[in-house]
């Protein structure tokens, strides 16, 4: 059985990806495939015969956990008891966590919470270990409106997670006790121990590396890690459970312990390492795979390699929660290891250039994950990597578990190490913010399809394959090339096209519009979406708020390949068409910033203006009569005429022809506005109206549908807002007229999507609300 | 699987090219395969003996010395095109031929046959020829170790030659070896006039065995006589 677990291991996995597909043609050529792969292999019977149980025990295992993922709830049940075995995250005013019912499903926990001291009590143990009695109503999660934003409905199914219980009253609180929960609730003392003793960038990134717990970690430091392709280093690696084991070790063979009776004391502290560190599916594997070659040295002679070992704790790990291979960590964490497993043969024998090496190869594995997640990649992570793997593996890694026996052992830190601590990683961070701050260096490649996924990770097999067997420096060099060709290839998939889109996106209460046009995808947006906050007092303030630009308008261009935005309009300066500008200049670059030609602004819009000129953005002020001209279709300002007293009267108004249509986008233009205009412009063309203002009842005069008689009315509103928006008399006109409406609180994003002149209207439809 | 030569357990530590390459092309364990060392880089164009390690004086442009003394032999000369070597006969592989073929261990000529079957791809050839053994010796040892690399490559071989019995190749001198009268006897089972014929045996040492074996087919009319041995 030795060196054959990793077939085994990939049989499962085969299996395990066949069983979650829905498609029988997918899974019938999986199947074709396995079978094409064992007659090529030529295994013995008797390992033939193993793999297809493999397969058999793994998908059947799979297919009742699916068929079994379903929720005993109706949805109209108020009363529950549930118990949390893990704390809840308070954010702003905001209690979230997840929490088991007594009927063993596992609930998503909301609570806005009443006051600052009823927050300071929750924020004491964040109800670790409790179970309570809940009064509250169970609400279906949203799903997805947007395309390429996260889709918490199916994260949250992954995880076996069907109901959020919005809580309205509490009662009955108890605390339990246990093994698992008297460490977590160590592993919760230790992380406030240092955010009191230490300056919050030694703490937050200790409490990272330590704990595994990033929730400190300063939003926008992390991001820049994350720009870099070097987040993995903020999590807690083999390496560190490797260097863990070896000091355990070696202080106790120091103190006169066996070394027999000292692996079992290892074996006795793993359990507890992973529960201290977070228990992420990376620290998981890590420990696991320490832990059966402990184990293996203790009770036989005979050794696995670490190859087989990784290979059983896959299978292990799987067997267990099939779900599991849909996490991001777990994925790169097992992409990863396998492939440098797999190259220590031939790819990384010692020689001066193996730091190089295993980063790349690390690099090259977690590229089709990377990219499935987040559309993008970055061209100087390989260099960060080879700057930062030194920092943290040789100085901030041992620093920190010196910390840490010191903690276990004094149970305070010695001063004396503050503050060269505080100097190191302070600098540090700089480098990372500055490092991250340098332009051009992500390509954004859009999503890509499965087909692309899978012909990417065919291509680097073969790259590491040629690698390894190429006899000389050209044709290993050779090998690179369809690797090359297909990231190429990708990349020209959404850069160019024939077929042009505008897509109004679900921003929630608030307007954005994306539309791409030309062969070479000219990317306009108009407006970007805006979360409005209403929190007054500062316990209230949220620390990592949702944000519209950051959380669904960025990820959505970047889905679609777009990292230049040649022309961003910001019809005028209310937060929700605004707010999410700041996101956008930050992370994509833009050419230009169009803003309506008038006196009065919104601070927002001057902030906005003036980050728009640092990051030397060409800012133009525009007014009725002007144009310009893009593959055809000629872009008309018709607004604003004469500046007004109402800043939504002084709307960007523009009026163009795309894709066979003639399309009017209002802004937030109100009833003097639209009289003006129609002053100005008694007759337009107009198919599509974007109406203005969300469908207030103070836009969308009769007049106006009258005199332009638009086909078409897309209004772009959040569901359940406090205004009423749409307003029913403004959807009674519209049906009078037999305008046909797209909704985005209904519809979730509206796509128009065209070529030569012709083109479909599509919705981004969310999920069926009743039965998620 | 077992090993062929030492008999362990064949555990190959996975790398990407045996995660994706044929289980049953494995015959040797990692350590064994780790003793064969393949003949590449320089080598001399006619023996494939290797350049590394040799003196200057011993290479002769393309040509190693012992090559330039047999091509400067009119009797010698252009009877044998080329010779491919597969391995270096170090101390290992004088191990392993000596238990195939005096303590005859023939399974180890599966692993010869697997090598042959991979050279012999890139050659043209219209016959097989093994270095026979004398009836005495054949008798002595069951197989012929020549033979049994075609067999188990699973290729045709045409015995073409007969041997005269004559003391053992490997306990003469080499002046011995050029020296003596050609063992070698055309066989008429096949003709071989205008044919391509490869010469197949397990090692070449001095050379002497297969030129006398080439000068035989040559004077029978072969068009080219070029030879595949498994250790040089």
């Amino acid at each position: 059985m030795q060196e054959r677990w990793i077939y085994f291991a990939l049989a499962s996995l085969l299996a395990l990806v066949t069983a979650f597909q829905t498609q029988v043609v997918v899974k019938v050529s999986l199947f074709l495939f396995l079978i094409l792969f064992l007659c090529y292999k030529r295994f013995s019977k008797r390992n033939i015969f193993i793999i297809f149980l493999i397969v058999l025990v793994f998908y059947t295992k799979a297919r009742i956990d699916i068929n079994r993922n379903e929720s005993v709830f109706q949805g109209s049940e108020t009363q529950f008891v549930v118990s949390f075995q893990d704390e809840v995250k308070l954010n702003g005013s905001l209690l979230s966590g997840y929490g088991k019912d007594t009927t063993g499903e596992r609930l998503l926990i909301k609570y806005r919470m009443k006051s600052e001291k009823e927050k300071s009590r929750l924020n004491e143990e964040r109800l670790l270990g409790y179970s309570c009695q809940l009064t509250g109503s169970l609400k279906a999660v949203n799903g997805q409106t947007n395309p390429n934003a996260f889709d918490y409905q199916s994260y949250l199914n992954h995880q076996h997670i069907h109901w959020q219980l919005v809580v309205d009253r509490w009662s009955d609180c108890e605390e339990h006790k246990g093994p698992i929960l008297i460490v977590k609730k160590q592993r919760q003392r230790a992380i406030e121990l240092l955010e009191s003793y230490f300056p919050e960038s030694v703490a937050s990134l200790a409490s990272a590396l330590l704990f595994g717990e990033r929730q400190i970690i300063d939003p926008s430091l992390e991001k820049a890690y994350q720009k870099l392709g070097i987040i993995h280093l903020l999590a807690i690696s083999g390496a560190n459970v490797a260097l863990y084991v070896s000091i355990i070790h070696y202080i106790g063979v120091r103190l006169g312990v066996t070394r027999e009776r000292m692996i079992v004391v290892l074996l006795l502290y793993l359990p507890v390492f992973v529960y201290l560190s977070g228990a992420s599916p990376p620290v998981f594997r890590a420990a696991m795979m320490m832990f059966l070659f402990l184990f293996l040295r203790l009770v036989s002679q005979s050794t696995l390699s670490r190859l087989d070992i990784c290979s059983i704790i896959f299978m292990v790990y799987t067997f267990f929660s099939p779900y599991l291979l849909f996490d991001v960590g777990f994925q790169l964490s097992f992409s990863v290891t396998f492939s440098l497993l797999l190259s220590t043969k031939g790819l990384l024998k010692p020689s001066k250039f193996l730091l190089i090496k295993a980063s790349f190869i690390s690099q090259l594995s977690s590229l089709p994950i990377v990219l499935y997640h987040f559309y993008e990649f970055s061209l100087l992570s390989l260099l960060a990597n080879l700057v930062y793997i030194p920092i943290f593996s040789i100085i901030i890694n041992p620093v920190f578990i010196t910390l840490f026996f010191l903690l276990f052992i004094f149970g305070k830190p010695i001063s004396f190490m503050i503050k060269p601590m505080d100097f190191l990683i302070t600098s540090m961070n700089q480098l990372t913010v500055w490092l991250a701050s340098f332009p051009f260096q992500t390509v954004t490649i859009g999503r890509p399809s499965q087909w692309i996924i899978l012909v990417l990770i065919c291509t680097i097999i073969y790259l590491f394959y040629k690698w390894e067997t190429g006899k000389t420096r050209k044709r290993q060099l050779i090998s690179i090339l369809p690797l090359l060709f297909t990231l190429a290839f990708s990349y020209y998939l959404s850069h160019y096209s024939f077929s042009g889109q505008i897509t109004f996106v679900d921003v929630g209460q608030g307007d954005s519009i994306v539309i791409q046009n030309g062969f070479h995808k000219k990317t306009y947006v108009i407006d970007t979406g805006g979360t409005v906050s209403f929190h007054e007092e500062e316990w209230e303030k949220p620390r990592n708020p949702f944000e519209v630009g950051n959380d669904i308008l960025v990820p959505f261009l970047k889905g679609k390949g777009v990292s230049t935005i040649d022309k961003l309009i910001l019809t005028h300066g209310d937060m929700d068409h605004i707010g999410g500008a700041r996101s956008v200049l930050e992370t994509m670059r833009v050419e230009e910033l169009i803003l309506p030609y008038v006196t009065n602004r919104s601070n927002l819009e001057n902030e906005i203006i003036q980050l728009a000129k640092e990051k030397k953005t060409t800012v133009i002020f525009v007014k009725d009569g002007m144009s310009w001209k893009e593959n055809g279709s000629s872009f008309k300002i018709v607004n604003p005429i004469i500046e007004q007293d109402d800043r939504n009267d002084n709307s960007v108004v523009i009026h163009v022809k795309i894709g066979g249509l003639f399309w009017l986008f209002t802004g937030d233009l109100g009833e003097e506005g639209e009289e003006r205009l129609l002053r100005e412009y008694p007759t337009l063309r107009v198919d599509v109206l974007k109406i203005g203002h969300h469908g207030s009842k103070s836009s969308t005069s009769a007049t106006l549908l009258q005199a332009y008689q638009p086909k078409v009315a897309v209004i772009s509103v959040g569901e359940t807002n406090r205004f009423g928006h749409p307003h029913q008399e403004v959807l009674d006109r519209l049906k009078e007229r037999n305008i046909k409406i797209f909704r985005t609180d209904k519809d979730g994003a509206i796509s128009y999507t065209f070529q030569n002149g012709i083109g479909t209207f599509s919705k981004h439809i969310p999920y069926d609300v009743t039965n998620p | 699987m077992k090993c062929l030569y030492c008999g362990e357990m064949i555990i190959l530590a996975i790398g990407w090219t045996n995660l994706l390459s044929r289980e049953d092309e494995v015959l040797l364990c990692d350590q064994c395969t780790k003793q064969l060392v393949p003949i590449e880089g320089e080598v001399c164009a006619r023996c494939s003996r290797p350049f590394e390690g040799l003196a200057e004086e011993f290479q002769k442009g393309e040509l190693c010395y012992d090559c330039v003394r047999w091509e400067e032999h009119a009797e010698w000369n252009g009877v044998l095109e080329r010779n491919i070597s597969l391995y270096i006969y170090n101390d290992f592989l004088k191990e392993v031929i000596s238990r195939y073929k005096f303590r005859g261990d023939y399974e180890i000529s599966k692993f010869f046959g697997n090598e042959l079957k991979r050279v012999i791809k890139n050659l043209e050839y219209d016959f097989l020829v093994p270095i026979p053994l004398s009836e005495t010796r054949l008798y002595e040892r069951g197989f012929n170790q020549a033979e049994a690399l075609i067999v188990e490559a699973g290729l045709n071989h045409a015995n073409v030659l007969n041997r005269n019995h004559s003391k053992k190749q490997s306990k003469k001198t080499r002046k011995e070896r050029i020296g003596s009268d050609n063992v070698f006897i055309f066989s008429n089972i096949e003709q071989v006039l205008g044919k391509k014929v490869v010469l197949v045996d397990d090692v070449y040492t001095t050379g002497s065995t297969i030129m006398h074996a080439a000068r035989v087919l040559k004077d029978h009319g072969a068009y080219s006589i070029s030879s595949i041995t498994f250790a040089r």
